[in-house]
This record gives C-alpha cells, sequence and structure tokens, in this order.
C-alpha cells in the first residue's frame, strides 16, 4: 500500500514461515479419530508472472506488489489520518488459502487528499486464476480514479452530482484497467474476477458503490447502525451475481451508488464477505464487531459465535495496523476465507456504543 | 450461528446388476472417501456426506452427517432401477435438510451430488424427476454412468455433467472415488458466479473416466 501523504504509516508487511510442512495430526484421545490441522505454505506461483510486470505497472502504476517485501506478506495493512477523519486496513491470508499455499486474493487501498479520502476492498474470485491481480488492480485504480476526479475539478463542493460521478469515474477506471490488462496479457475476463466496495468522503459527502458481496456499515452519532449497501442475497452461500470485469457488472456497481451527509457519520466499515460471513448477519453484528474493534472483547465467544485471540482493543493500540491484522485472526468453524477490513473514522463523532 | 455446510450426496445404484463386486467397490469408496476427507480440515470443518440408494425403491441410507460423525454404511444390491424413485427422493431431501441463505442467515454452499448407475431405468416417471433437477439445478450434480451398460442418456437428461467410467473394476471405483473427494476439497474453496454455469471448478478426471460430451 503506497505512501501518499506524510500522514500515512509505513505499511505493514506480516511475513510468516512459508516452508510447506508435511500434515501434522493431532490425537485426541484413542476413541476418536486424529483430526489434521491446519498448516501455512508459501505459494509456488509468483504474484504476478514476471512477463506481465510491464503491463501491471501500466493499468495500475505505483501499485505496491505483497511480494515486493521480501518474504511474501501474509497480511498487510495501512493507517491514515487527516482532517478529523482516521483510516485504517488490513487484509490478511485465510487459513484455506495458507494451508494449500495459496496467494491471498482480498485486496484493500486507503488514500486520502485535500478535505477528503477514498478507500476500497475487494475480494478475488476463487474460481478465478489471478483473481488476486483483480482484486490489486480494482482498489488501486479506483481510489486513484477517484481521488483524481474530486482533486481536479470533476466535482464540487455544492454539486452532489457531480460528486457522484467523480465515484463513477473510479469504477469504471477499475473496470476499464482490468480489461486492458486482461488484453495485454491474453487472459480471458474471467481471470480477474473480483467484487469491489468502494467508500470516498469530500466536501462533507459521503459515497458508496459496489458490486459482488461484502458488506458496509455506518455508525452513526445517534447509535444506529445501518448497512448503506449490501451484496445481493443468492440461495446459496458463496454464489456471487456480478463480478467485475464481466459484462453487466459495472452498471451493477454505477447503479449502486450512495451519497450521504457524512456529519453524523462516527465511523464506516468496508469488509469482504471473509469478515461478513462469519459476522452474519451484519445488520445484527456490526456493533458488536466495531464495539470489539473499540473495547476488545470481553466474553469468549460473541453473539455471532466468532471467539477471538485477540481481545485487546483494535483502534486505540499502540500499534492499530497490527492489531487488526492480530484480531483478524478470530475463529468460526467453517470460516477461512481471505479477510479484509477497513474501519475508518470521524474523530469529532463518536458512536455511543 | 450454524456452520455454513458444503452437503455432498452420494446416489448410487443398487439395483441387481450392482450385486457383488461393484457394490462392494461403491461401499469400499464411500470409506475411502471419508478417509481421505478426515485429512482436509476444510473438509471437516464444512463438509458433510449422504448415501442414499435405489432399487426398487430408493431410500436414505445416511442423512446428512458432518465429516468427523459419518459412518460408511453397509450397502445391499438387488432389485430394479427405480431412476425416479432416486431423483425423487433426492428432491425431497433438499427440501428437508438444505438450508438457504436469508437477510438472518447464511446458507449451505450449493450441494454437490453424485449420481452412480450401471444401467437403464426400469421406472417410467424419471424424466419427470429428471426435468425438475434440470430446471431447477438445486445442486452442481455430476452423474457417473458405470460402465457400458449405463444409460447416458437417462444421465443426460438430469444433469449435463457426466462422467464415464470405462469398466466397473475395484481400481475405477477407487480413481473415481478418488475423484470425488478431489471435487469435495476443490468445491469448498472455490467460489463461483451464479449464472455461470453453476460456478463448479472440477478436477481433471482420472485416467479410465471420461467426460461425456
Amino acid at each position: 500500500m503506497p505512501h501518499e501523504n506524510p500522514n500515512v504509516d509505513s505499511p505493514h508487511s506480516l511475513g510468516l514461515p512459508g516452508a510447506p510442512l508435511a500434515t501434522p495430526v493431532a490425537a485426541l484421545g484413542a476413541a476418536e479419530p486424529p483430526r489434521p490441522i491446519w498448516t501455512i505454505a508459501t505459494p509456488s506461483a509468483p504474484w504476478c508472472p514476471d512477463e506481465w510486470s510491464a503491463h501491471l505497472d501500466a493499468v495500475a502504476p505505483g501499485l505496491v506488489r505483497p511480494d515486493q517485501h521480501g518474504a511474501l506478506a501474509e497480511a498487510t495493512g495501512l493507517r491514515a489520518a487527516r482532517d478529523g477523519w482516521s483510516l485504517l486496513v488490513a487484509s490478511r491470508r485465510g487459513r484455506l488459502h495458507a494451508h494449500r499455499g495459496d496467494h491471498r486474493e482480498d485486496a484493500g487501498q486507503v488514500l486520502l487528499f485535500n478535505q477528503g479520502w477514498c478507500a476500497a476492498v475487494a475480494d478475488g474470485a476463487g474460481s478465478a486464476t489471478y483473481s488476486r491481480l483483480g482484486a490489486a488492480i480494482a482498489t488501486h485504480v479506483a481510489t486513484h480514479a477517484v481521488r483524481e476526479a474530486l482533486l481536479h475539478g470533476h466535482a464540487d463542493n455544492a454539486e452532489s452530482a457531480l460528486f457522484g460521478r467523480a465515484l463513477e469515474s473510479g469504477a469504471t477506471a477499475a473496470n476499464r484497467a482490468l480489461r486492458e490488462f486482461a488484453t495485454r496479457c491474453g487472459l480471458a475476463l474471467r481471470d480477474l474476477r473480483t467484487t469491489l466496495l468502494v467508500a470516498a468522503l469530500h466536501g462533507g459527502r459521503m459515497g458508496l458503490l459496489q458490486v459482488g458481496d461484502g458488506a458496509s456499515a455506518w455508525f452513526d452519532a445517534d447509535g444506529t447502525v445501518s448497512q448503506p449497501l449490501s451484496g445481493p442475497i443468492t440461495e446459496f452461500s458463496g454464489e456471487v451475481a456480478h463480478f467485475l470485469p464481466d459484462d453487466g457488472a459495472i452498471e451493477q456497481l454505477v447503479q449502486s451508488l450512495v451519497v450521504r451527509d457524512a456529519s453524523s457519520c462516527a465511523a464506516l466499515i468496508l469488509a469482504t464477505d471473509g469478515v461478513e460471513d462469519p459476522w452474519y448477519p451484519f445488520t445484527r453484528h456490526a456493533g458488536p464487531l466495531y464495539s470489539q474493534l473499540l473495547h476488545g472483547v470481553n466474553d469468549a465467544a460473541s453473539s455471532a459465535g466468532v471467539t477471538s485471540s485477540h481481545r485487546a482493543p483494535v483502534l486505540t493500540a499502540p500499534d492499530p495496523v497490527h492489531a487488526l491484522i492480530e484480531w483478524l485472526a478470530f475463529e468460526k468453524r467453517g470460516e477461512n476465507d481471505d479477510r479484509t477490513l477497513c474501519v475508518i473514522r470521524q474523530d469529532a463523532v463518536s458512536w455511543p456504543a | 450461528m450454524s456452520t455454513r455446510r458444503l452437503p455432498v450426496y452420494i446416489l448410487a445404484d443398487a439395483s441387481g446388476s450392482m450385486q457383488g463386486t461393484p457394490i462392494e467397490s461403491v461401499k469400499s469408496g464411500i470409506r475411502q472417501l471419508h478417509r481421505d476427507l478426515l485429512g482436509d480440515p476444510q473438509a471437516i470443518e464444512s463438509a458433510y456426506l449422504s448415501v442414499l440408494t435405489f432399487s426398487n425403491s430408493a431410500q436414505q441410507i445416511v442423512p446428512l452427517t458432518e465429516v468427523a460423525m459419518f459412518n460408511p454404511p453397509e450397502l445391499q444390491a438387488s432389485g430394479q432401477t427405480n431412476f425416479g424413485d432416486g431423483l425423487r427422493l433426492l428432491l425431497e431431501v433438499f427440501e428437508r435438510e438444505l438450508v438457504r441463505t436469508t437477510a438472518d442467515q447464511k446458507g449451505d454452499w450449493r450441494p454437490l451430488v453424485f449420481i452412480l448407475s450401471d444401467g437403464a431405468p426400469t421406472d417410467v416417471d424419471w424424466p419427470v424427476y429428471a426435468q425438475q433437477l434440470r430446471e431447477r439445478r438445486p445442486a452442481n450434480i455430476i452423474a457417473v454412468a458405470c460402465g457400458d451398460q449405463a444409460d447416458v442418456e437417462a444421465l443426460k437428461q438430469v444433469t449435463e455433467i457426466v462422467i464415464q467410467m470405462q469398466d466397473m473394476s475395484p481400481d475405477a471405483f477407487k480413481a473415481f472415488f478418488r475423484f470425488v473427494s478431489a471435487s469435495v476439497k476443490q468445491t469448498s474453496a472455490k467460489v463461483g458466479a451464479v449464472g455461470d454455469g453453476g460456478g463448479i471448478t472440477l478436477p481433471p478426471p482420472p485416467p479410465g473416466i471420461t467426460i461425456v460430451p
């Protein structure tokens, strides 16, 4: 995650031992069958094939790759603050990908600029071979394009429609970048499939767009929690109606636009489904989730059936990025996907939990 | 707070032609599948197995059961090939056992179903249920034509994914059930688009098993 602003802390990369391990087995007792346990393996394939590096630089200039810090990053995070807003984002490889030696397919990005910020999270489709690139390109390009549009005359404090168009331009830029990358590399569009959830603030307005699954939650000064957007409900888990850069997805993304007055917003969280699903339904559990981040875990099992080993507060920790990365290691049976969470707070507005 | 499950159904032909080595191989294959899944932590947490059979009528031998609690069943083979009753029962257990996503809870993953048959249906109702399964698509169904006497066209009426075992030797069944195990592990990790042919990504079939075009 690049340095865009002197108020941005250094990005964290959490490298963990990546040597492939034989599958250890934990014996539970003579009467029970042995149960295998989760292992951690380094992906053998490069995050981005060398022959595509130049194309990646062309469509997403400045994109920082997970493997550019020496060791492959198990998790990354970034913190930034400016003009009364604090942003925190972390993305962690899920246990299943770690066990199988697959790359993290989630991505997250935050950018600050004069009087505003832009944040995005994305989840690459598990069935798409290079979805990790899709997610990274989408978040990087969308946030940079929104910033560009908001800073250079595409929006005005008095023009809500122009603010909305700035967000739309970010969405279309992301879609265009994905398609261009696919063309340059000889990939099918489906190979880069990703969800995308974008939020931005400028001139006192906040806007959000979403395609695919994942969730957002708005914490208002009046104590309420609402979901400005949510992905469509499909019959079975894990099925997404629209992915970028599929045909029709950009229209879904643009049509999802929601714009609100940000004055009463205490906090906004953006989450990929690796966080939303264990805390589903988000309308019910986003409040307890945010309370955990604020105040720490005060009982062994949350109302969502999630068990957290990181019990201290995250948002006020001496190192919030590391704390959020550790918090993302919470456990819930069957929930082992990559996890990305972005927490955006307005310092002057509190949420009376 | 329920666990999200990957339901896996095995609907096996238990008609008279499956007597002897074939049904023993199916039993052995299910035991092997169970052992394989016990070695995969994701499968232990999310895969649930059920075994159904059809001969003169259909039975659910083992209801949907988590891998760690599953007991591979004894199976007997005799009688006719009431394929229609097998399909009807499949539709019935889907209604009874599957959990769908709502605003309040996350549902199961789309089920995986493996239908094994070595012959032709002997009932007349099967096309009705086959059509329901094909049109409603309540699961990702893989039909397996066991040997050269299997009615591939009937299986094609149920699902577009039909694979053919060239023979019914124990080794062929062993290879097939390894394919089932790999399919379960792969499906548990992959997300697909709803309108994308079901979103299922299967591993390549092993030697001796071909995909019917």
